[in-house]
């Protein structure tokens, strides 16, 4: 009953806007086009991304500028759709601006610490960051332009992220630059991670049960593709591994985590894996192939669960947000491997390989 | 009452009286400045000279507002008692804050440092009290050879993954104490593993945190050790804190002198800066109350030219909203004027809903929670709101307090006790139905108050369309007036007098409001254009309109229901207090129950009278004829805060 009272609103605008994703024919158009100037265009004739990238200039598209143009439409949504939670939690709905807002970071620090492009025009620096308007609680360009790690302190003075910047720094301090991006990163990560799930615990019981399943599943198998890149790439402890891992889980316990952190080479893993909860991803998957394909698969995997998300728990649930939110995210990876695609040439059939969505 | 004549002054001057005159202006606080450009023709703005250049006295400011931030010093400040003639030696002043500015900072850096160590130590104080009270013998951790002892702090959310990854290792971990994003804790580890272990933990985002003090000793003297640089650092601080205050003492008087003038100069510049000069002349443009500029001219000397003109031509002219001063006899109205600023402020011309709103909102009030007791309660609670600094919050609640008792007086209720004294008027629990009647009949007066103040604030705009055809226009009158007089003649005689009449006044109405657009198109001679989906909107219009009508008159039956509600809620109370007095300490069961019913009778039913007192204002009221558009008008004084 309380459902039904605080997302009436906010479900009916989830449904009608859900009706402007890409459906089957538009991505057997998109796939078809010979260029990624055609693409554009043709996703400027749709519903979903005219409003956003309806004035885009064809000529010289980078991918990266597409994509960030892609995300802001979606950052748009998100502002739309909070309109419509009357009685939503103010802490949590910032946590989801705060997902775009520490990619800026993210961006800010790797600018800063590796000296990634050019500081000098703030214009195009500019561009490159999303612009969350009065959501946003630090100035990327500010951050991207410091001079060493006080200044970046100082000007992420009164964030939340100070205190992660700074106690990354502290306990990393004799790494290099290119380790410390890392590192921050994962910290960064696991802070947004550790804050939503606390955050959800003031959203009602259903929603904090959507939260739990739909984020906690995301965050096992994000750990599952670490622990499987580390296996195959780099010589990590097992106990450094476990302290690398996001701070919670869904299906996997801790056992779980312990048996794969031990785990002796690939092989090993993926025998657990087939064991595991998840064994349905991992089933057709060799030693060889699990690298190239595991992303992909989880991807896949977790697209259905969104889809399942409504059927699952209700309409009138935070469900109905995460399910409109995640397809979105998913549409527009989809929409970038495509153009990548084209841009390479392949064959639609090629490309339907590469792109989360089943047909 | 209502919204101040304001007018666009304009003034010619010549350099030497620049200062001056702006002294004044800035002194009247009645002074709201306004690019020229914005009301000159291009032509003429062409050829004039912004006044560009850079503000002398900046730069000495930004010196003494450091100055003065890092003595957290405020010199007094009077503007009258300053004159911008005598001259000022600005280089002079600039140069002496800056001495001492150098010879405080250093001072005053120490400070924060070792503000900031103190805190660090009273933060290793507390973890080391913790380990005192451990009670464990740590005599000489250094000296120990079987086990390594590491003391720091993890994010609280690596916390638990470091339990766990280090279950098969030798590393033990003894959490202190958390705060809102770390874990304090000490970890027991073998010194051949200590290399792996600082590998360990750093994948965990451990900082280690180092004793300022030497290990050597029990945890015990640590501490002593620890307290006694607390109390020397303390110590460094006032040390450096008496330095600060040395300097700023040593030049109090000056410091005092010379504050308030570069604080009027600079400010005089600022507005300066808003003028624009013909070579020998500056202009300076803004709005004015116009009596405000009234007092300025008559002081104002010869060589300056104050060219004055009527606000709401040069708005028209330029198109530019003229700033809006509310403005409001006497304490008790200007209060309500916080009432009519929630809900927007006044545009330029159109009438200030102010006084209106003081007279019905005290009137709704009191009919609502009529109760000498109550009311001299929440009369109260203004007066106290009033002294402790809300005052216009406070003169509502005082107003709406006074009423309150006159209608208790009116009602005969003290306390919700029906029977101390007798009822002047009528008793509400009693007379349900004559208390409906009145308060639907006070909800159409003031609609068609409200109607009527929409037909002269049209009148005023020369806006036709809405002054005579809209619904809320003469159009609704006509048509809102003889429908009520025939409804009420049908209700109470049974017959309606005149009805051929009142059938062709409500139908003529209805379709002037029906095509209100093209007729106040044609009255005001402009060509008729209906634009897209006129009669849909148009339809769809009316028939909002006379549900509108409808249900306005009918949410004043609020004002009886809440009357009643009072009594009804008291009773409720009083016979539960009843019920529990013969039991066992039912007296002092009673007296809480008792003073817990008082407590929701005048507590809830203040905050839901108040607020529905509001809503009828805003929404019944309001929206007949208030547009609540305009810009507050905001002048510039010597408040450097202030935006302008």
């Amino acid at each position: 009953m309380i459902g039904f009272i605080s997302y009436s609103g906010v479900s009916s605008k989830l449904y009608a806007l859900s009706s402007e994703f890409l459906n089957d024919e538009d991505y057997k158009n998109l796939m078809a086009q010979s260029s990624v100037q055609d693409v554009v265009r043709y996703l400027q004739a749709t519903r979903m991304y005219s409003d956003t990238i309806g004035n885009m200039t064809l000529e010289e598209i980078h991918r990266r500028d597409l994509e960030i143009m892609l995300q802001m439409d979606l950052i748009k949504d998100l502002k739309k759709i909070f309109t419509f939670f009357v009685t939503f939690d103010k802490d949590f709905s910032r946590l989801m601006f705060q997902r775009y807002e520490i990619e800026n970071l993210k961006l800010a620090l790797r600018i800063v610490l590796i000296e990634m492009g050019s500081k000098d025009n703030v214009e195009n620096l500019k561009k490159q960051f999303f612009d969350l308007g009065g959501k946003a609680s630090i100035d990327p360009i500010k951050v991207a332009t410091s001079k060493n790690q006080d200044e970046i302190l100082d000007n992420l003075a009164g964030s939340p992220y100070q205190e992660i910047v700074r106690n990354a720094f502290s306990s990393y301090k004799n790494s290099s630059s290119s380790t410390l991006i890392g590192v921050l990163e994962n910290a960064i990560d696991s802070w947004i991670f550790a804050r939503i799930i606390s955050a959800s615990q003031k959203l009602g019981a259903k929603d904090q049960m959507v939260v739990k399943t739909l984020i906690g599943e995301r965050a096992d198998l994000t750990d599952v593709e670490w622990v499987v890149r580390a296996k195959a790439f780099y010589e990590i402890k097992p106990e450094e591994l476990y302290n690398s891992l996001l701070p919670y889980h869904f299906r996997l316990g801790p056992s779980d985590l312990h048996a794969m952190c031990d785990a002796k080479g690939i092989k090993e893993l993926l025998d657990f894996l087939k064991e595991s909860p998840y064994k349905e991803i991992y089933k057709d998957m060799n030693e060889e192939t699990i690298i190239d394909t595991i992303t992909i698969q989880e991807r896949r995997f977790l697209r259905e669960k969104s889809l399942e998300a409504i059927t699952k728990f209700g309409t009138f649930s935070i469900a109905s947000f995460f399910r409109y939110f995640f397809l979105k995210e998913y549409e527009i990876m989809d929409i970038i491997s495509i153009v990548e695609g084209v841009r390479y040439g392949l064959k639609p059939e090629e490309i339907k390989g590469l792109v989360i969505r089943k047909f | 009452m209502a919204v101040a004549k304001m007018e666009n002054v304009t003034f010619v001057l010549p350099r030497e009286r620049v200062e001056e005159e702006d002294l004044d202006l800035i002194s009247s606080e009645s002074f709201q400045p306004l690019e020229i450009s914005g009301i000159l023709s291009d032509e003429v703005t062409d050829q004039l000279l912004h006044s560009q250049a850079e503000n002398p006295y900046r730069e000495t400011y930004s010196e003494i507002t450091n100055f003065l931030k890092m003595t957290e010093y405020k010199p007094p400040f009077n503007s009258k008692e300053i004159n911008v003639l005598e001259p000022l030696d600005v280089e002079e002043i600039y140069d002496k804050f800056k001495s001492m500015n150098d010879g405080i900072r250093t001072f005053f850096n120490k400070k924060n440092e070792f503000s900031k160590k103190l805190v660090e130590y009273e933060n290793v104080l507390f973890h080391v009290n913790a380990l005192v009270n451990l009670n464990v013998e740590l005599e000489n951790f250094e000296a120990l050879e079987r086990i390594k002892l590491i003391f720091g702090r993890v994010p609280i959310r690596n916390y638990d993954n470091l339990i766990e990854s280090s279950l098969n290792v030798p590393i033990l971990i003894l959490e202190i104490s958390r705060d809102n994003s770390n874990s304090w804790i000490f970890v027991f580890t073998t010194p051949d593993f200590e290399k792996d272990a600082h590998d360990i933990l750093q994948s965990a985002y451990f900082e280690e945190d180092i004793l300022p003090v030497d290990y050597k000793g029990t945890p015990k003297e640590i501490k002593e050790r620890i307290e006694a640089l607390i109390e020397l650092t303390k110590l460094s601080i006032s040390e450096n804190d008496l330095a600060i205050k040395k300097v700023l003492y040593s030049n109090k008087e000056f410091i005092d002198k010379n504050y308030p003038l570069i604080l009027v100069h600079k400010r005089i510049y600022d507005l300066h800066e808003f003028s624009s000069s013909t070579g020998n002349l500056y202009l300076l443009n803004g709005w004015m109350p116009k009596k405000a500029a009234d007092k300025i001219e008559k002081n104002v000397d010869e060589e300056v030219l104050m060219v004055r003109e009527d606000a709401a031509k040069v708005s028209e002219e330029k198109k530019i909203d003229v700033p809006v001063k509310m403005e409001n006899r006497g304490k008790w109205l200007s209060g309500f004027e916080f009432v009519t600023k929630m809900f927007g402020t006044p545009t330029y011309g159109e009438i200030d809903p102010t006084p209106f709103v003081a007279a019905f909102f005290t009137f709704m009030f009191g009919f609502m929670l009529g109760d000498v007791g109550h009311g001299a309660i929440i009369f109260l609670f203004g007066y106290l709101m009033y002294r402790r600094g809300s005052k216009q919050f406070g003169t509502v609640m005082m107003s709406a307090g006074s009423s309150s008792i006159f209608f208790g007086f009116m009602y005969g209720s003290v306390f919700g006790f029906e029977n101390w004294i007798p009822a002047i008027w009528l008793r509400p629990i009693i007379q349900i139905n004559q208390l409906m009647i009145i308060g639907i009949y006070f909800g159409i007066g003031m609609i068609s108050f409200g109607m009527i103040l929409n037909i002269i604030n049209g009148i005023k705009q020369r806006n036709w369309e809405k002054a005579i055809f809209s619904p809320d226009g003469v159009a609704g009158l006509v048509f809102y007036w003889p429908a009520v007089t025939a409804v009420s003649f049908y209700l109470f005689e049974g017959k309606v007098p005149y009805i051929t009449l009142t059938i062709i006044l409500v139908i003529v109405s209805l379709v002037a409001m029906l095509l209100k657009r093209p007729l106040g198109q044609i009255v005001s001679g402009k060509k008729i254009k209906l634009g897209e989906g006129f009669w849909v909107e148009t339809g769809f219009g009316m028939f909002d309109t006379l549900i509108a009508f409808l249900s306005n008159a009918i949410s004043y039956v609020r004002l009886a229901a809440f009357a009643l509600t009072h009594e009804a809620l008291f009773m409720a109370f009083w016979i539960m207090t009843l019920m529990v007095l013969p039991a066992r300490g039912g007296d002092l069961w009673a007296v809480i129950i008792f003073l817990l019913g008082q407590l929701v009778l005048v507590g809830l039913e203040g905050l839901v009278v108040f607020i529905q007192s509001l809503r009828l204002t805003y929404y019944e009221f309001f929206t007949k004829f208030f547009e609540a558009a305009g810009k507050e008008f905001n002048p510039f004084s010597f408040n450097v805060e202030n935006k302008i």
